[in-house]
């Protein structure tokens, strides 16, 4: 039996018993989402102060890029 | 023979289909929908002070949504910029100028992805800047996680005021990439990745090179043609039950210029009763210099800097914003804010001599203070 026999194999077996892939689910739910929703925790609160803000360090220094993720991630909505 | 040529391409076509149909799955299993940008105004003034330029303008942001699945901003921002760099000062004369920057911008929602593109304008006497780029975010696994795509593409025109015949170009192509993610009810992490891909002119035009304690003409920098860069950036925030946050960030910087770069900051936000939100901000910033950077070559070589922005230095700055909501509800607006913040930074340089007199070459490193304001009124409606 070579490798692929045996992967498709192990894929059967996951899929038909305990080990099987359940839905995932949120360990954060979504009512225990108040904290996150606070605006306290948006760290570009206010686009019109990051954006000076950037432009000071940028114009000074070397580096550039990868100042935010775009997107909260809390879920709030 | 052919047989177990195919089988793995088979198998791998399987499993292929297969992850992305959980994926496909696991999406829309917690599909709720995500939300776009608020609807808000910002009217803002702003002022910087250091290193022997003056740098003020205001600003406005106005933000509308509409059919729930869209949102235009526009954008306008102003710097009026007076005095010059000790490296300009040196060999040129303090100047006034002005730099106008429009942006526009559409976001679009679909369930639970949000689409964004925009474009900017910047223009001043010496430089047009043009820049355009799409992104697209996308939550999932019941939106604990909110993965970004983004691309950018800038293209500049390089002029110089005292020399009518001089026209560079230069063009800029950015990637970025991150990840949103809530670890706990009061923690969230986030990972992000910017590539740069800049090439044509890339100097300053104004700036010169120091040759054993000898100026060289306006313009005796020479760059590399090309550079690329690369940043890596982690941030966690946390929400305290004494109503307050902190946000810890970090950033690795790296280029083909060999400039390294660490930035830490660290932000403290707290609400004060009903109306008040402060945030404290401490930010550390380094680099290595690139390595065709010298405050003074003792020999001509291929390419050639003296730009302090390319040199090894330090940098450090503490700030603080106060924002005060000015009223609840009022006619067709939801509240207001009124915000001010300002900000100390200092620059200490290890190679570079903040000199007008080329005698003094070898005096002390430049360091230098700056103080950077900004009061801004927000309405939301």
């Amino acid at each position: 039996m070579n490798n692929f026999k045996i992967f498709i194999l192990l894929i059967c077996v996951s899929l038909t018993t305990a080990c099987s892939f359940q839905p995932l689910k949120p360990w954060v739910a979504p009512y225990e989402r108040e904290y996150l929703a606070d605006p306290i925790m948006e760290v570009d609160r206010d686009p019109v102060f990051s954006q000076f803000q950037q432009h000071v360090y940028e114009t000074r220094e070397g580096a550039r890029g990868a100042t935010s993720a775009k997107g909260s991630g809390c879920g709030c909505n | 023979m052919l047989e177990e040529q195919l089988q793995p391409k088979v198998v791998g076509v399987v499993v292929t289909r297969y992850i992305v149909i959980l994926i496909a799955l696991f999406a829309f299993e917690y599909l709720q929908a995500a939300s776009l940008p608020e609807d808000r105004a910002d009217i803002g003034y702003h002022y910087y002070d250091g290193g022997g330029v003056e740098v003020d303008g205001p600003s406005v942001i106005v933000r509308k949504s509409f059919a729930n699945k869209y949102s235009v901003y526009g954008q306008y921002y102003q710097d009026t910029i007076v005095g010059a760099s000790p490296d300009v000062l040196a060999a040129a004369s303090r100047y006034t100028e002005t730099r106008d920057e429009y942006s526009i911008g559409a976001n679009y929602l679909h369930e639970n992805t949000i689409m964004n593109a925009y474009y900017t304008y910047s223009d001043e006497d010496d430089y047009e800047g043009n820049s355009t780029g799409f992104d697209i975010s996308h939550d999932m696994f019941g939106d604990l996680t909110t993965v970004a795509l983004g691309f950018s593409y800038g293209w500049d025109t390089i002029t110089r005021v005292d020399a009518p015949d001089f026209e560079e170009k230069s063009d800029r192509y950015q990637y970025r990439a991150s990840i949103s993610q809530v670890v706990t009810p009061t923690i969230t992490t986030s990972f992000a990745y910017e590539a740069v891909i800049s090439q044509g002119f890339l100097n300053n035009p104004y700036r010169f090179i120091i040759i054993n304690g000898v100026p060289q003409g306006l313009g005796s920098e020479i760059y590399p043609g090309t550079r690329t860069s690369q940043a890596f950036g982690i941030r966690s925030t946390k929400y305290w039950k004494f109503r307050g946050a902190t946000s810890l960030g970090y950033r690795y910087f790296t280029d083909t210029w060999d400039i390294k770069a660490h930035t830490i900051d660290f932000v403290y936000s707290q609400y004060i009763g009903s109306r008040w939100l402060t945030d404290l901000y401490l930010r550390y910033y380094t680099q290595d210099g690139a390595s065709f950077y010298s405050n003074d070559f003792s020999a001509p070589q291929n390419f050639m800097a003296r730009d302090k922005e390319l040199s090894t230095y330090d940098s450090y700055s503490i700030g603080a914003k106060v924002s005060y909501q000015l009223f609840d509800q009022f006619s067709a607006f939801s509240n207001g804010t009124i915000s001010f913040a300002a900000e100390y930074i200092d620059y200490s340089y290890d190679d570079y001599s903040g000199i007008t007199n080329f005698a003094d070459i070898n005096d002390d490193p430049y360091s230098f203070d700056a103080v950077a304001a900004q009061v801004f009124f927000t309405v939301r409606y």
